[in-house]
C-alpha cells in the first residue's frame, strides 16, 4: 500500500474538507493553512564560500576523529531538511576541514567525509574542532548539501568559542571578511573537565525547493 | 585559504600565452632586473609584454613603474575601492583593474587616466582578455563566469558553474573557446561565441588553479591542487597524461609564446606566505627544463615577455624584485 505524506497544509485542508477541522474565524481554510504554513516555515541556511580545499571521492564514513589525533573532540549534530520542515532523508552530506594545527590534508581524506545519514535527515560526526588555517580568520567546517528537487547548499559552520569573537560573536562575527552571516555561528556546548573535555555543536542544514 | 590569496597568484605569469616569438633554452640563472621600494605589502605585479613597466598593486592603489630605472611613472588611487586584479593589455598601452566593488577599469598606463568602465557586479578575481581583444572575461561571483564583448562593453553571456567560483580562466589562441576551472575541481570549457558547454573535465579531485591552452589550442594544460600539471584534450576534455607530481600544489601556470615550454609556480597549500618554486618544463616530453626552488623565492606576477624571456617579481621585506630568466 503507497504511503502519502501530506504537508501541514494538506492535511488542514483535507480534514477541512471531511469537516474534521472547522474555521472559527471569518477566514476560509486555504488562508488559515497558509498562515499555518508560513508560521512553519525556516529560513534555508545561508550559502557560504566554497573555499579551494574541496577533494573529490571522500570516503563515506562518520568517525573523522582517529586514535592520537591532537585537538579538541568535537561531535557535530544536525538534520537535513526543507523550508518547510520536511527532513531530506535522500541528502548527501559532504564535510571538510583544517586538524587542529589548521591545516588540509591534500594528499589524504584526513577530516574529509561524505556522511551517512541516520533516518529522518539526522546527521552526526566526530572529529576535532579545526585550528585556524593560517590565511583565514575563523576556525570553520565546509558544507556541500544536495537532495534530489532542492538546491544545492554549498556552507560554513564556525563556533562562538572562536577566540577571534571575544566571546561576542553577535559584535565581533565580521572580524572575518567570508562570514557573511551571523546564523552560521552555532553555539558551542563544552562537557567534562579540562582533561576529558568535548565539544558538541547542533547545525540544522535547510535547503531551499528548487 | 581565501579565494583572494589564491588567485592573485594564479593570476600571475599568464600575460605572455600568446605570442609567436620562440623561446630561447633557459641555461642562464635569474637576472635581477629591478630593486623597486614598495614601503607596503605587494599583493600582485603585472609586468608588461615588452619587459618595460610593472604594474604594483597595493592596498587601495596601483603604482606603475619603469622596471629599467625602477621609476615610478604613476600612481592610480582608487579611494575607498581596492584592486583585486591587474594586468597589462595591448602591448602595455593599457592597464586592465578589478575592484572589490564588481567593477572593471581600463587605464591608460601612461597618464593613469580611465578610459572604460564594466560592471560585473562581482569581485573580478580573475579577468582574462583573448589575444584578438574581442572578448573580456572575468570570475563573476560564485558559480559564473561573465563574458563581455570588449567593442560594445556588454556582457554577452553568464557562464554557469556546478558550485564554487572561478579560480582561473584562459581563452584558446583562437578566442572561439573559454576554459574556467572552478573551486568544484571541474574545468569548464565554453564556446564563446553562443556561451555553450563545449565539455567539462571532471576527472581531476583536487580544483585547477591555473590554466593555459598551447599556441594552436588542442591542449589545455591545467596545474593542479593535487601537486600536477594535467594535459587535457580540449576538443574532448579528456586528460591525456600527466607531468610528475611535485610537492606543493600548482598555483599558476604560463605557455612559453612557442608553445614548447610551460611555466609552474608552486606553493605550498598549508603556507600561504610560504616560497613559491618555479618549474619549467617541456610541453612535448613533460621533462623539466628548468627549476628555481630556492627558499626565498616568493613570486607575485609576471610572466613570459615576447622576446621569450620570464619575467618575475619577487618580494623581500618591503622591496620587491623584478628578475628575468632567459
Amino acid at each position: 500500500m503507497p504511503r502519502y505524506q501530506l504537508s501541514r497544509r494538506e492535511l488542514i485542508e483535507k480534514c477541512a474538507s471531511l469537516g474534521v477541522v472547522v474555521a472559527a474565524t471569518s477566514l476560509p481554510i486555504s488562508a488559515i493553512a497558509r498562515i499555518w504554513d508560513e508560521s512553519e516555515v525556516h529560513h534555508a541556511t545561508p550559502p557560504n564560500a566554497f573555499g579551494p580545499f574541496y577533494k573529490k571521492h571522500s570516503p563515506q564514513r562518520r568517525e573523522l576523529r582517529m586514535a592520537g589525533d591532537t585537538g579538541l573532540p568535537l561531535t557535530l549534530t544536525g538534520r537535513v531538511l526543507d523550508t518547510r520542515g520536511e527532513a531530506l532523508e535522500d541528502a548527501k552530506v559532504e564535510v571538510w576541514h583544517a586538524d587542529h594545527f589548521g591545516k588540509y590534508d591534500i594528499e589524504g581524506y584526513r577530516f574529509r567525509a561524505q556522511l551517512p545519514l541516520e533516518g529522518k535527515g539526522q546527521y552526526s560526526f566526530d572529529s576535532v574542532m579545526p585550528g585556524h588555517y593560517p590565511d583565514r580568520v575563523c576556525q570553520h567546517i565546509h558544507y556541500l548539501v544536495s537532495a534530489p528537487g532542492h538546491k544545492t547548499l554549498v556552507t560554513q559552520l564556525y563556533f562562538a568559542t572562536d577566540p577571534v569573537f571575544e566571546g561576542d560573536p553577535d559584535k565581533n562575527f565580521t572580524r572575518d571578511p567570508l562570514l557573511i552571516s551571523r546564523e552560521l555561528v552555532r553555539p558551542v556546548v563544552l562537557t567534562g573537565d579540562p582533561k576529558t573535555m568535548h565539544a558538541a555543536v547542533n547545525f540544522e542544514l535547510c535547503l531551499e525547493r528548487l | 585559504m581565501t579565494k583572494r590569496c589564491w588567485i592573485l597568484c594564479a593570476g600571475f605569469l599568464l600575460a605572455g600565452i600568446f605570442l609567436s616569438s620562440p623561446v630561447a633554452a633557459i641555461p642562464s640563472d635569474p637576472k635581477l632586473e629591478a630593486r623597486i621600494s614598495a614601503n607596503e605589502v605587494v599583493s600582485s605585479t603585472a609586468i608588461s609584454l615588452d619587459g618595460k613597466i610593472a604594474g604594483v598593486m597595493k592596498g587601495n592603489n596601483i603604482g606603475i613603474w619603469s622596471i629599467a630605472d625602477a621609476h615610478q611613472i604613476q600612481m592610480i588611487e582608487f579611494g575607498v575601492e581596492q584592486p583585486v586584479f591587474c594586468d597589462f593589455l595591448d602591448n602595455g598601452t593599457h592597464l586592465l583593474v578589478g575592484l572589490s566593488s564588481g567593477k572593471i577599469q581600463l587605464h591608460d598606463a601612461q597618464t593613469g587616466k580611465m578610459l572604460r568602465l564594466l560592471d560585473n557586479g562581482a569581485p573580478p578575481w580573475v579577468v582574462r582578455v583573448s589575444r584578438d581583444g574581442k572578448w573580456l572575461a572575468a570570475a563573476g561571483g560564485d558559480r559564473e563566469v561573465h563574458l563581455w564583448d570588449r567593442a560594445t562593453g556588454k556582457m554577452a553571456h553568464r557562464l554557469a558553474l556546478e558550485l564554487g567560483g572561478a579560480m582561473d580562466l584562459a581563452f584558446s589562441p583562437d578566442g572561439k573557446m573559454l576554459a574556467g576551472s572552478s573551486e568544484d575541481t571541474n574545468i569548464y570549457v565554453w564556446d564563446t561565441d553562443t556561451g555553450a558547454v563545449r565539455n567539462v573535465v571532471r576527472d581531476l579531485s583536487l580544483t585547477t588553479f591555473g590554466l593555459a591552452f598551447v599556441p594552436d589550442g588542442k591542449w589545455l594544460f591545467a596545474g593542479s591542487g593535487d601537486y600536477a600539471i594535467h594535459v587535457i584534450d580540449a576538443g574532448s576534455g579528456k586528460v591525456a597524461r600527466s607531468f610528475p607530481a611535485q610537492k606543493m600544489p600548482v598555483i599558476a601556470l604560463a605557455m612559453a609564446p612557442d608553445g614548447k615550454s610551460v611555466a609552474a609556480v608552486y606553493r605550498d597549500a598549508n603556507e600561504p606566505l610560504g616560497s613559491t618554486p618555479i618549474l619549467i618544463w617541456s610541453t612535448e616530453s613533460g621533462g623539466l627544463m628548468k627549476k628555481n626552488d630556492s627558499k626565498e623565492l616568493k613570486a607575485n606576477g609576471g610572466g613570459f615577455l615576447s622576446d621569450g624571456r620570464l619575467m618575475y617579481s619577487t618580494v623581500s621585506g618591503k622591496e620587491l624584485q623584478v628578475w628575468s630568466l632567459r
